[in-house]
């Protein structure tokens, strides 16, 4: 249990206010309930005029009207009915809340997919009694409540306090909770003020990136997973070639099979093997926040996920993996090491440029590339995760292979087949895709619906034949 | 009440002219005075009800706690009618028992009161 910053001194020790009604916050004793009691700063964002009351004053007219044509008494003494509901009306007047919001969060640093439970308390802390007033909490967009609500419509007395008790399920990403909308009414409903009560919170959720189980890089064509075989002769496992015997080369590595039928000495030659360094590149332009159905993550948020999967099983394989963007620039250099990886890792969760909600402006895909040409090394590896959905991604494949840099594109499928547009989006991303392969680069193709490793492992497998 | 399941405006504001139809029909054909107050209440408090339900199933939705909102703002109505109907009653008695100028000041009053009420 982790209170906010302004209720922060409360610490440990605070009590939970999940009642509403009977329960006064000057009950609460502890410095958590006194914070709570300060008025925050509300903005009067808006002011309607709900009045429904007004059409009683028709009805009462045609009630009276009728009542003196058939002289019926029982008709005229109904509409005074009416005369009552428009004088209630009239003298009901709204207040000016004075309010103070403390909210609390189970776990502000939670991991991908935990429910974590927010408790929202607004105390009433001024003088008068707000007789109907509705508040909605207002969550990160990207965050779904899975139980409880975020609403609330209730009355407050002076020092009374309601909570909104809800669950999230976290995501990836620094979300930053924007404040509390209150809407307050008078009695009768005829006028209802809306406010905007700051309440600034964030939950910060990183990602947990599982190191993916199946052969990835390119030229792995060694059975021995983890590490770039290169095709310069020298130490390592895998059998390479024989040459000659020379002065200085180890007993062990001679061909003693070779010695016994042709009395030659000869040497045995392995496949170097070398670290590579791999830069994932991660394709966050505005346009890659598109999605196939409203409940499907956007395919920036996927190329995120991928790349950092990628980045940490490219560590694990003791690579040294870097990370880059287009997009939001974003650039971490190739290195090795735990703090390396912690680096990366608390990006992905907290960097703007990362986050899984679509910045804005434009980011040209041309000037980032030769922003990066300079910092890749040279002979840097490439994996670009990327949606495939413009002609400027197939650009970047082609300079950077054109650059000497291997890559390899990850893809995840945006697409849908609902509308023509949709499935025409489909059939040029395929376009796309051929082409792409027709430069000599491979492309993972990940569907919406499909696991990650499944998607390399398929690719993986196809690319050996 | 189908318009407040179905959450509109013009469900509630339709049922509550039917009912206010019925009782001025009611009243054309001579149904007596007290019942013709009473069915005014509901008609009221109906009404009010009704549209609160739907502005608050508009603004919060479905799921959210409203019970005390609801209990409060409906009460309240609720006495304010109940509180009219009774002076109206009471007027209508002392009126009908053969006291012309009190009745003309009640109506003096009352008419007083019904354009102050409309003036907003």
């Amino acid at each position: 249990m982790s209170e906010s910053a302004r209720t922060a001194d409360g610490g440990e020790g605070s009590e939970r206010q999940a009642v509403d009604g009977p329960s006064v916050a000057a009950g609460s004793g502890d410095a958590a309930g006194r914070e709570r009691r300060e008025q925050v700063p509300a903005t009067l964002t808006d002011r309607h005029d709900t009045d429904r009351l007004r059409i009683v004053g028709a009805a009462v007219l045609v009630a009276v009207g009728a009542a003196a044509l058939l002289q019926s008494p029982g008709l005229l003494l109904a509409s005074v009915v009416g005369v009552g509901v428009l004088a209630y009306r009239q003298a009901s007047t709204v207040e000016s809340p004075s309010l103070a919001v403390g909210r609390s969060i189970s776990d502000p640093d939670p991991e991908p997919e935990d429910v974590v439970t927010v408790e929202t308390t607004i105390t009433n802390v001024g003088e008068r009694t707000l007789t109907d007033c509705r508040f909605v909490d207002r969550v990160p967009a990207e965050l779904s409540v899975v139980d409880g609500s975020p609403r609330r419509a209730t009355m407050l007395r002076p020092g009374e306090s309601c909570t909104l008790t809800y669950d999230v399920e976290a995501q990836r990403g620094a979300h930053a909770f924007e404040g509390v909308y209150a809407a307050v009414s008078d009695p009768a409903g005829t006028v209802a003020n809306e406010y905007a009560l700051e309440a600034p919170d964030t939950i910060r959720c990183s990602p947990r990136a599982q190191p993916i189980r199946s052969t990835l890089l390119r030229s792995m064509t060694t059975p021995y997973a983890g590490r770039l075989a290169t095709d310069k002769p020298g130490e390592g496992l895998e059998f390479h070639a024989t040459r000659e015997y020379r002065p200085g080369d180890a007993l062990r590595r001679i061909d003693w099979n070779q010695y016994a039928s042709t009395g030659e000495l000869a040497t045995l030659q392995f496949r170097t093997e070398r670290a590579a360094s791999v830069v994932v590149i991660a394709d966050v332009r505005p346009s890659s926040y598109v999605r196939a159905g409203s409940d499907d993550p956007h395919a920036a948020d996927r190329c995120v996920e991928a790349a950092s999967r990628l980045f940490v099983t490219l560590l694990e394989e003791d690579h040294r993996a870097g990370i880059a963007t287009f997009g939001p620039d974003y650039w971490l250099a190739p290195n090795a090491g735990t703090d390396h990886r912690h680096r990366a890792l608390s990006a992905f969760g907290t960097e703007p440029a990362l986050s899984p909600s679509r910045p804005e402006g434009t980011y040209p895909v041309r000037l980032r590339l030769r922003w990066l040409r300079r910092r890749l090394p040279s002979d840097a590896q490439v994996i670009l995760c990327t949606p495939l959905l413009d002609w400027s991604s197939e650009t970047a494949v082609q300079v950077l292979e054109s650059h000497g840099h291997e890559v390899t594109v990850v893809s995840p499928d945006p697409t849908g087949t609902d509308t023509t547009g949709e499935r025409v989006a489909r059939l040029e991303r395929r376009n796309r895709i051929r082409d792409v392969h027709q430069l000599g680069v491979p492309v993972v193709d990940w569907a919406t619906d499909e696991s990650l490793d499944i998607a390399l492992a398929r690719a993986a497998r196809g690319w050996s034949r | 009440m189908l318009g407040v399941f179905q959450g509109s405006d013009r469900g509630v504001f339709a049922g509550s002219a039917l009912l206010f139809g019925g009782l001025v029909l009611g009243g054309v054909q001579g149904a007596r005075p007290p019942a013709l107050l009473l069915a005014a209440v509901g008609v009221a408090i109906a009404y009010d009800a009704g549209q609160y339900a739907v502005t608050l199933g508009t603004q919060l939705r479905a799921g959210a706690p409203t019970h005390r909102a609801e209990l409060v703002h409906v009460g309240a109505t609720a006495t304010v009618v109940t509180a009219t109907a009774g002076v109206g009653a009471l007027v209508f008695r002392v009126g009908a028992g053969g006291q012309p100028s009190t009745a003309l000041v009640a109506l003096l009053l009352a008419t007083v009161l019904f354009v102050w009420a409309l003036l907003r």
